[in-house]
């Protein structure tokens, strides 16, 4: 689309769209926020991990000074939520399943009679047995956490994979391809080990809050910490009984998400108590509440054998995993669908079978964190992989390349990568990386105790639900403005990744004027049309092909009205700078600028320019036997760790991670970049530091002294490598990255560690105690060998 | 938190980005409850409930980088505070603030004030820091979107003397 003449908007790199007013503080979040007459609210929370609630009293608490409202179960409406099963009560209805779970709410004049009334509630509990591994839950005569699990509504994308008989087990997942016992009876080489994966929290920098009031019209107005506006407002109307014209959700500055923010719980009880007190009410999570009333990364189990060829050929991978989804499941079967999806990789493999269960334990619940289950299973197939190169005395790289996905590649689901369909681009990745980093740079070296050893992981990802959802679509509306600038009306939501900013590049490019002459609408509810949000990648690639739409029908419109000003035929017209031109360098002097033009359409012609565009991704359903194309743009990244371990201390130091990621065309170099860099850091933390230990369900040390996240000081050298391909179905070739970023990341961390140890650690994270143990046992194993020779 | 009641308060004057400011206040108040909630600066922000973990309430005191929420807001007695709002002059941004936005140094923003400020006591102490001086100042500081690399990048940027 763009001209020779003049230089792209696309590729530039454009400081994000409100970077201003974020160095100089002005920046509103959601916990910025008061209003005057503002009460606060307060979450009584469960102590214990299962029990009935045999006796709930609110009336000491009700009759504090300064109470406004309390609200229990029976002041919620429909009292379910839960992307993938309608279970989890906003508010516990005679049984708790989780501790922390919210078993009532009080709005205040101040957080400090807030927290008062808070205890004087008083709840008598009978505590039930509880489960809180996978392996117990799943044991014969287990206690069950929903006796009844057939009488909940679920979502469509689900019920093939229902468990219908009673236990603990929400869903299990089979993709299967080929004959995968055969193929491993015959394999010359089979590799097999267990994977164990943790359960992480997202530590967004501010946590959830939630404001609500209402406004003269009547209508309540709820502002709050999230990527997805769109979906909490149908959630709390849902929730409540609300017709979803008598709420709009407002998008302030948010704190991250990282698919955190998607499934309500405070935003809806402080809009129950707007509605109760007619007083504005503002919510916001403690710290510890963000690892207790929020869902954390699911913790996995991973069993898997992979057959090789002698020449490196993957020949079957057979792998079984089981996700802790807590107590309800949230987003907890979406993820064991999408890992299955994953499972296997960018690689042709003939013989799959992948087999994903969801289980339900009394644990802290468990539900989306980027990457959405795809860096558990991951990390197990890319360890996998890498045994077999060690094994055979292959690079790594070139394990992965003999292998990986290329023109008419087919996946497990039977979805067939056509390069007229799919932008495919995993070989480049493997290739940039190897051009940065030729294999004889790979040296592992010993000084002292200290070992240095360097790993590669790769992985794949979607933009986009795929087959998580019917239809996962986002609209857009773009207007020329009497000044000849444009408005974009996008629900797309900066979280921080800078999604708006590119999508605004997009626009420009399409209309013809530079990024400044677009200016992004407010993006409450009442204003934008329906945006899925911030989440799966998915926005540059959704929303962005919905700009797209909306800006390429605007300037057919501008150039239809300007041919009929101009006397000349609208196809021979362009629009460049903000000025519409000839086409024609003779007819130089004709042109006219955006002004002059939206000045007439609009006063001289009663023309309103403007247009509407959308963008859908449907049709991804997987089928009853888990064949289908549930991908729809595909992300490759490619991933490089160099790493030192100290084999006296266990303390592994990560000195560089390189990522190539194929990102289709890049509109923004430096968002990209930022996003690669952001989930690097957030793959190593996974990989060595963080951790939810829970204690019979209880977290220890739910707090940022204990909960270890990586600062400045634990950066190793970051290297992005944006691998530039064409997607054919995105926005001028574009897709999405922040999804993919540390999927590969823990295993390229823990390859690393392989090498410059010879010590495989199976089991996230590392830490320095698990490093040391496992450096033990294999002197141990080691001792015990020579001693019988 | 405002004094009220009987609890013992105590009265205090320093300068607050620049403009001479008085507060009465119960001994416990913190000064990042005080410059938060009495002063309105809401640029002041917390991400570890006041524990000292995250940086986001990093202000300038006396020029040193300190999380308010370990201060006590009889601390700030006598001296003179910055947050990130008096920062720029005017319309003209700090070079450290023209810095993190030319080099993208900050996504979802919650953290950037308090780097700023971290930043900002570095090269007030060092102007031309080493990037591991960079790290080290900055490690109190977390930041859960960008991975450091660009604010590091920035600040080295500025301390070089670069012209975004």
């Amino acid at each position: 689309m763009s001209g020779p003449e003049r230089p792209s908007v696309l590729g530039r790199r454009l400081p994000k769209i409100n970077s201003v007013s974020t160095v100089t503080g002005q920046g509103q979040y959601t916990v910025d926020m008061a209003v005057p007459g503002m009460l606060h609210a307060r979450v009584l929370r469960s102590p214990h991990a299962h029990a009935r609630i045999v006796r709930l009293d609110v009336s000491r608490a009700r009759g504090l000074p300064g109470v406004a409202a309390v609200i229990t179960a029976e002041d919620v409406r429909a009292n379910v939520l839960g992307s993938s099963v309608k279970h989890r009560p906003l508010l516990a209805s005679g049984v708790v399943r989780t501790f922390g779970e919210p078993v009532a709410a009080v709005a205040a004049i101040d957080e400090t009679v807030a927290a008062k009334a808070i205890a004087l509630i008083e709840v008598d509990y009978a505590p039930l047995p509880a489960v809180f591994d996978m392996k117990a839950a799943t044991a014969p005569g287990a206690p069950l956490l929903h006796p009844d699990k057939s009488r909940y509504a679920r979502l469509p994308a689900l019920n093939q994979w229902f468990v219908s008989e009673s236990g603990n087990v929400s869903h299990r997942v089979r993709i299967a391809r080929g004959d995968v016992d055969a193929a491993l009876a015959r394999a010359p080489k089979v590799y097999r080990a267990s994977f164990a994966t943790q359960s992480a929290s997202q530590v967004c920098p501010e946590v959830h809050a939630a404001l609500a009031y209402y406004e003269p019209s009547g209508r309540l107005v709820l502002w709050c910490s999230t990527g997805k506006p769109a979906r909490v407002h149908i959630q709390i109307c849902g929730l409540l009984g609300l017709d979803t014209s008598k709420l709009r959700v407002e998008a302030p500055f948010v704190g991250c998400d990282f698919g955190v923010k998607g499934e309500v719980s405070i935003e809806a009880i402080v809009t129950l108590l707007a509605q109760k007190t007619k007083r504005p009410v503002k919510g916001t999570f403690t710290r510890e509440e963000e690892f207790t009333g929020a869902g954390l990364r699911i913790a996995s189990e991973i069993d898997a054998s992979l057959g090789v060829a002698a020449d490196g050929r993957l020949l079957a991978l057979d792998m079984a995993f089981r996700n802790d989804i807590g107590p309800y499941d949230g987003y907890g079967s979406m993820v064991t669908v999408w890992a299955a999806v994953c499972a296997s990789g960018p690689y042709d493999i003939d013989h799959v079978r992948v087999v994903g269960e969801s289980i339900h334990t009394n644990n802290l619940r468990g539900a989306s964190f980027r990457g959405f289950g795809n860096p558990q299973v991951s990390f197990a197939r890319e360890s996998l992989l890498d045994m077999a190169a060690k094994d055979l005395g292959m690079h790594p790289i070139e394990l992965r390349r003999r292998n990986g996905w290329r023109d008419g590649s087919v996946s497990a689901t039977g979805q067939k990568l056509t390069s007229e369909r799919y932008g495919i681009g995993f070989i480049d990745t493997l290739d940039r990386l190897n051009e940065s980093f030729p294999p004889a740079a790979d040296r592992c070296t010993d000084q002292g105790p200290l070992r240095r050893g360097v790993g590669y992981a790769c992985g794949v990802h979607g933009s986009g639900y795929g087959c998580l959802i019917d239809a996962d679509t986002s609209g857009a509306m773009v207007r020329l403005n009497p000044d000849g600038t444009f408005t974009l009306f996008s629900g797309a939501m900066d979280v921080g990744q800078g999604t708006t900013t590119s999508i605004i590049q997009i626009v420009a490019e399409a209309v013809g004027v530079g990024p400044p002459q677009v200016v992004l609408a407010s993006q409450g509810t009442d204003s934008v049309p329906f945006d899925g949000g911030a989440s799966a990648s998915r926005q540059l690639y959704i929303s962005g092909n919905a700009a797209l739409r909306a800006a390429q029908a605007l300037r057919a419109r501008i150039l239809d009205i300007a041919a009929r000003m101009l006397d000349l035929a609208a196809d021979k017209l362009t629009i460049r700078e903000g000025v519409i031109r000839a086409v024609d360098p003779n007819l130089s002097n004709r042109t006219l600028t955006l002004a002059q033009l939206a000045f007439h359409a609009i006063n001289v012609k009663g023309e309103q320019p403007m247009a509407f565009g959308s963008y859908s991704l449907q049709g991804a359903l997987l089928d009853a036997e888990g064949k289908g194309d549930p991908i729809g743009a595909f992300l490759f990244a490619s991933q490089r760790a160099e790493v030192e371990v100290d084999i006296e201390t266990g303390v592994v130091r990560v000195l560089s991670l390189a990522a190539a990621h194929d990102v289709g065309r890049a509109i923004n170099p430096m968002v990209i970049e930022g996003q690669i860099e952001g989930s690097l850091i957030q793959g190593l933390g996974y990989a060595l530091m963080e951790e939810v230990r829970q204690q019979d369900g209880r977290p220890i040390g739910p707090d940022l002294e204990h909960y270890l996240v990586p600062m400045s000081a634990d950066m190793p050298e970051l290297i992005p490598i944006i691998v530039e391909t064409n997607e054919p179905s995105g926005p001028f070739g574009a897709k999405g990255v922040g999804e993919a970023g540390l999927v590969p990341t823990a295993a390229a961390i823990a390859n690393a560690i392989e090498s410059a140890t010879g010590v495989r650690v199976t089991r996230l994270p590392i830490t320095p105690e698990r490093m040391l143990e496992a450096l033990r046992a294999r002197r141990e194993a080691r001792q015990s060998q020579s001693s019988e020779d | 938190m405002a004094a009220s009641g009987d609890e013992a308060t105590s009265k205090l004057s320093f300068v607050l980005n620049g403009a001479d400011v008085q507060a009465t206040v119960v001994l416990a108040t913190t000064a990042f409850d005080l410059l938060r909630h009495d002063f309105g600066l809401t640029s002041v922000r917390s991400a570890c409930d006041g524990i000292g973990m995250c940086g986001a309430c990093t202000i300038l005191v006396n020029g040193r980088a300190s999380p308010s929420c370990l201060l006590l807001a009889v601390d700030l007695a006598g001296a003179r505070v910055e947050t990130v709002d008096a920062l720029a002059d005017g319309d003209e941004l700090h070079p450290l603030q023209q810095a993190f936005v030319a080099k993208g140094a900050l996504q979802c923003g919650y953290c950037t004030a308090g780097m700023l400020l971290a930043a900002k006591a570095l090269l007030n102490e060092t102007p031309h820091p080493t990037r591991g001086e960079i790290v080290r100042a900055l490690t109190g500081n977390l930041c859960r979107c960008t991975g450091y690399a660009k604010i590091i990048d920035a600040v080295e940027s500025v301390a070089a003397g670069a012209v975004p």
